[in-house]
């Protein structure tokens, strides 16, 4: 509202002005005031010479002492610089508060940020990874320590989430799958924490260093060959334990105990390629073995069927086939009810 | 930060004295006004208002002083509803003896106007006090006091008829004054 007066004054056609026009006029308000000496000199020359207008002047003149009449109640010094100490100390408090409270943050932040890493490890050391191959599927799994896992259809396979910070590898298994485990161990006689890995079914324990076997865990058969390398196979029921050397096979009997067969472990991997491979082999255990990759179960017409035995290949890529080139060889018909066939001579 | 609280300082030195004397005439009350303009301040300082532009600081400063006070009476309202209503309004009285008018002006006229001008509305009042005193511009005055320009002529028009029918001042003279606060 400050204005350069010298500027605006002199030239204002101040004649011209009425009551309104000079009541608008921050010069004139400055005039009533008196609020400066030249204002007041100026205004009262212009009255002396006698304008047209004086009564307008006059009128806006007296309406505004009116206005400015009203007394205003003013803060003493005293008080004015009290309240001035007192908005500083608000200040220093919220200036205080606002450190306590970015400093309360960053420990929130800090607890919520352990509380979730804590919350993470738990999860993470307790929580179990689950893979599960349906009817007719085979998967490859890569273990958290590069360890290869090939499974059979119908199978399903676990191993803790922190796989590589347990005391053991530890894995367990239900159907059919061949290991390839990563070799880690220096010295045989010393072996560190991480360096064994354990592949376990419910019936069988199968202690490594590294090694290729196959392991096959299903409701008839309980078996490891071993390829590469050398295991320790432990029946879980009896607690008998063998070592097995590769090119050895090792399959749990009805009473618990170990039958070792040296083979050519060929006839055990081949369902990796797909195929199965028979050389004198049972009729019952091949039907087994459809039934455990296929999910069907199958009723032979007689018992006797089931101890014959047949040389030859069988591809297990599709049940349908697989189920066509049996029904050929053993000279049978199929009756289908729900996941049940039976087969009926010819 | 420090330069920010020697600014704050500096403002608060500058304007405190038209704060209070504004703050007073709405709220009547000492403390009350000082408690309002230390709470203004603070909130100032806790929204890191840049008040550099010196024309605007003081209409800033006035216009958050009035929504201040008017918050701290509606909080005020809630516990003593009753006692508010007379102290509600805008204080502002007129007198022919004043520093402002010589002797010889202090005519019957010039009483009847004072007493006229004393029956405006608290609200009308307001504008005059901001107007003639803090000299803010009507446009700043219609906008703190969320008024439009026609909604205050309607109100200046209004009070000019029913001063004239109590005090049958010289229309002239009130229309003068009324009308300036148009502009």
């Amino acid at each position: 509202m400050v204005k350069n007066h010298e500027s605006t004054m002199p030239n204002s056609n101040y004649n011209n002005f009425n009551s309104e026009d000079f009541l608008a006029d921050a010069d004139f308000l400055r005039y009533v005031k008196k609020a400066n000496q030249q204002d007041v000199q100026f205004w009262e020359s212009w009255l002396k010479d006698e304008p047209e207008n004086k009564a307008a002047f006059l009128q806006a003149r007296l309406q505004l002492q009116i206005i400015l009449s009203s007394k205003d109640r003013v803060i003493s010094a005293t008080q004015a610089d009290a309240l001035l100490d007192r908005i500083n100390q608000s200040i220093d408090g919220l200036v205080h508060k606002r450190r306590l409270r970015i400093r309360r943050m960053i420990w929130s932040s800090g607890i919520a940020a352990s509380l979730l890493l804590i919350l993470f490890g738990v999860w993470f050391f307790n929580s179990t990874v689950h893979i599960n191959t349906t009817f007719g599927e085979s998967k490859l799994v890569l273990l958290p320590d590069g360890s290869e896992v090939r499974m059979n259809a119908n199978s399903s396979l676990s191993y803790p989430r922190a796989f590589k910070w347990t005391k053991n590898r530890m894995v367990l298994l239900t159907g059919e799958a061949f290991f390839k485990v990563k070799h880690f161990n220096q010295n045989p006689s010393a072996v560190k924490n991480g360096e064994l890995f354990i592949a376990q079914s419910n019936k069988l324990k199968v202690e490594v260093l590294g090694t290729v076997f196959n392991l096959k865990s299903r409701p008839n058969v309980n078996e490891v060959t071993l390829i590469k390398g050398k295991v320790r196979v432990k029946a879980i029921g009896s607690g008998e334990a063998r070592i097995l050397k590769p090119g050895e096979m090792a399959r749990l009997g009805t009473d618990s105990r170990f039958m070792v067969n040296v083979t050519t472990t060929v006839p055990q991997t081949s369902w990796i390629g797909n195929k199965i491979l028979m050389t004198q082999t049972r009729v019952g255990d091949i039907i087994a073995e459809f039934e455990n990759l296929y999910g069907y179960k199958v009723i032979l017409p007689d018992t006797t069927m089931a101890d014959k035995r047949i040389d030859g290949t069988i591809s297990t890529l599709n049940g349908e086939s697989m189920l066509f080139v049996l029904k050929n060889i053993l000279n049978v018909n199929e009756r289908r009810e729900g996941k049940t066939i039976y087969l009926e001579r010819r | 930060m420090q330069g920010d609280r020697q600014a704050l300082n500096e403002i608060y030195r500058l304007h405190a004295d038209a704060l209070f004397r504004y703050g007073i005439r709405l709220l009547h009350d000492e403390n009350a006004v000082q408690d309002c303009i230390h709470d203004l301040f603070l909130k100032i300082w806790s929204n890191h208002a840049r008040l550099s532009d010196t024309d605007n600081v003081r209409y800033y400063l006035i216009s958050s002083l009035r929504n201040t006070i008017i918050n701290y009476r509606n909080q005020q309202g809630k516990i003593e509803h009753q006692e508010l209503q007379e102290r509600d309004g805008f204080a502002m009285d007129f007198t022919v003896e004043s520093q402002y008018i010589l002797k010889e002006e202090q005519t019957e006229k010039a009483q009847r106007l004072a007493e006229a001008m004393n029956q405006l509305t608290a609200r009308q009042k307001e504008i005059i006090y901001l107007r003639y005193f803090e000299e803010l511009s009507y446009d700043q005055i219609a906008e703190m006091m969320d008024l439009s320009k026609k909604g205050t002529y309607k109100l200046s028009a209004r009070a000019l008829e029913a001063l004239r029918e109590i005090l049958q001042v010289e229309k002239a003279v009130l229309i003068a004054l009324l009308v300036s606060l148009k502009h």
